[in-house]
C-alpha cells in the first residue's frame, strides 16, 4: 500500500489504475486534483453553488462505481466532466418539469433582441482585463434560460459538436443550432455595451 | 428580412460545421449579401466573447470536507457490493436461476402427470367389449395389450 503522503507525487495515469483496483486514497487524491473543475462546470451550468456541491460530489461517487468502463480515450478529467454535465442536465430537466418555462424560453424565437446588430470588432477584448470579462460573460451566462446556456458552455467551453450536444440534452441538431444561435445573439446583446466603455 | 434557416447555415459556417460544397456558397453569400455579413459578424463576436474562457470556479468546501461525503458514499456502496457477495440469494446468476430451474421443475412435472397411456384407450375398450361366443366351440385365440391385438384361430374341420 501507498503511504498517503506519497499520492500527490504519482501520475494521473497510475492514480487512476490504483483507484480501478479499489485504493481509496488513490481516489481522494484525483479528487483534490480536480474537484475545482469538476464543480466549476456544474456551477456554470446550475448556477446555485450548493446544487453544484452535490452534483459534483454526486459525479465523482458515479466515477468511482464506473471506473472500470473509463479506457482512457480522453483524459480522466474530461471523462469526469462529462458525467457532472449528464448529472447536471438530468437535474436541470428534473427542475424543467417542475417549474413554468422561462421567459427567456418562451421568447426563444426574438431572443429579447434586436434583429440587426451593428457590425462589432471581433476582438474586442484587448483592452479589457479577462478577469473582469470572464465575469461579466458569467453574469450574461447567468440570464440565459438553462437551455440557451448550457448549448453554449457544451459547444463553446467543452468543444463539443452539435451531433454530441443534441445527443446529450435529448434533441434535434436543428434545435441545438437554433438555440445556440439565440443564445449568442443575446450574449452579444447583453455584452455589447463592452466595446462602448472599452473606448472611455 | 433574412430566412433563419439561412442564419443557422451561417453559423454552423462559423463553427465549421459544413462540408466544403456548402462553406463555398456560404462564402459566396457573404460576398454578395450586406446583411448576410452583419449576421455573419455578430455570430463572431459572441464567439470571440465566449473564447475568453469561463469564470475560474473553486469549491466552497475544504477538501477535508468535500471529501468525506465522497468517502461515505464510497463506503457505503462498497460494503453493499460486500453483503451482496456474501449472500447467495443475492449472486445475480442465483436470483435469476432459482426461478428459471423451478419454473422448468413445475412444466417437466405437469408433462409427465400428463404423458398419454400406452395403451389406446379407444381400442382397448373395444376389444375388452369383445364377447367370446367361441369359447365352446374348438378355437384358440391370442389377445396382446402391447399389440392391441386378438387373433382368433378356429378349427372348423368339425363341421
Amino acid at each position: 500500500m501507498t503511504a498517503r503522503s506519497d499520492y500527490g507525487g504519482m501520475l494521473e495515469e497510475a492514480l487512476v489504475k490504483a483507484a480501478r483496483d479499489g485504493d481509496v486514497d488513490a481516489f481522494e487524491e484525483l479528487v483534490a486534483r480536480h474537484k475545482d473543475k469538476i464543480f466549476a462546470r456544474a456551477y456554470s451550468m446550475m448556477r446555485n453553488e450548493d446544487l453544484a456541491t452535490d452534483m459534483s460530489q454526486e459525479a465523482w461517487i458515479k466515477g468511482w462505481q464506473r471506473l472500470s468502463q473509463f479506457h482512457g480515450d480522453a483524459s480522466f478529467v474530461t471523462w469526469l466532466t462529462r458525467i457532472v454535465i449528464n448529472l447536471c442536465l438530468d437535474e436541470l430537466r428534473k427542475q424543467k418539469r417542475n417549474r413554468a418555462d422561462s421567459i427567456e424560453l418562451l421568447d426563444e424565437k426574438s431572443g429579447g433582441v434586436e434583429r440587426h446588430m451593428p457590425v462589432h470588432d471581433p476582438n474586442p477584448t484587448e483592452r479589457l482585463e479577462r478577469a473582469e470579462l470572464r465575469q461579466r460573460i458569467d453574469r450574461a451566462l447567468g440570464q440565459l434560460s438553462f437551455e440557451h446556456r448550457t448549448v453554449l458552455i457544451l459547444h463553446e467551453f467543452e468543444e463539443m459538436e452539435y451531433k454530441e450536444i443534441a445527443k446529450r440534452m435529448g434533441c434535434s441538431i436543428g434545435t441545438v443550432m437554433s438555440r445556440l444561435f439565440y443564445a449568442r445573439r443575446r450574449i452579444a446583446s447583453l455584452l455589447s455595451g463592452l466595446k462602448r466603455e472599452e473606448l472611455r | 428580412m433574412m430566412h433563419h434557416a439561412t442564419e443557422l447555415e451561417l453559423q454552423a459556417y462559423a463553427d465549421n460545421e459544413l462540408s466544403a460544397a456548402e462553406s463555398g456558397r456560404i462564402a459566396q453569400i457573404l460576398k454578395d449579401d450586406p446583411e448576410a455579413l452583419v449576421v455573419f459578424e455578430e455570430i463572431k463576436f459572441a464567439k470571440s466573447l465566449l473564447a475568453v474562457g469561463e469564470l475560474e470556479a473553486t469549491t466552497p468546501a475544504s477538501r477535508q470536507f468535500y471529501w468525506s461525503k465522497i468517502e461515505r458514499a464510497i463506503a457505503s456502496k462498497n460494503s453493499d457490493i460486500r453483503a451482496n457477495s456474501l449472500n447467495p440469494f443475492k449472486r445475480p446468476w442465483l436470483r435469476f436461476g432459482l426461478p428459471a430451474a423451478a419454473a422448468a421443475l413445475i412444466i417437466l412435472l405437469i408433462a409427465l402427470l400428463n404423458r398419454p397411456s400406452v395403451e389406446p384407450p379407444a381400442v382397448a375398450g373395444y376389444f375388452h367389449e369383445i364377447d367370446a361366443p367361441l369359447a365352446e366351440e374348438d378355437a384358440i385365440s391370442f389377445h396382446s395389450e402391447s399389440a392391441a391385438m386378438t387373433i382368433v384361430w378356429v378349427d372348423s374341420r368339425g363341421y
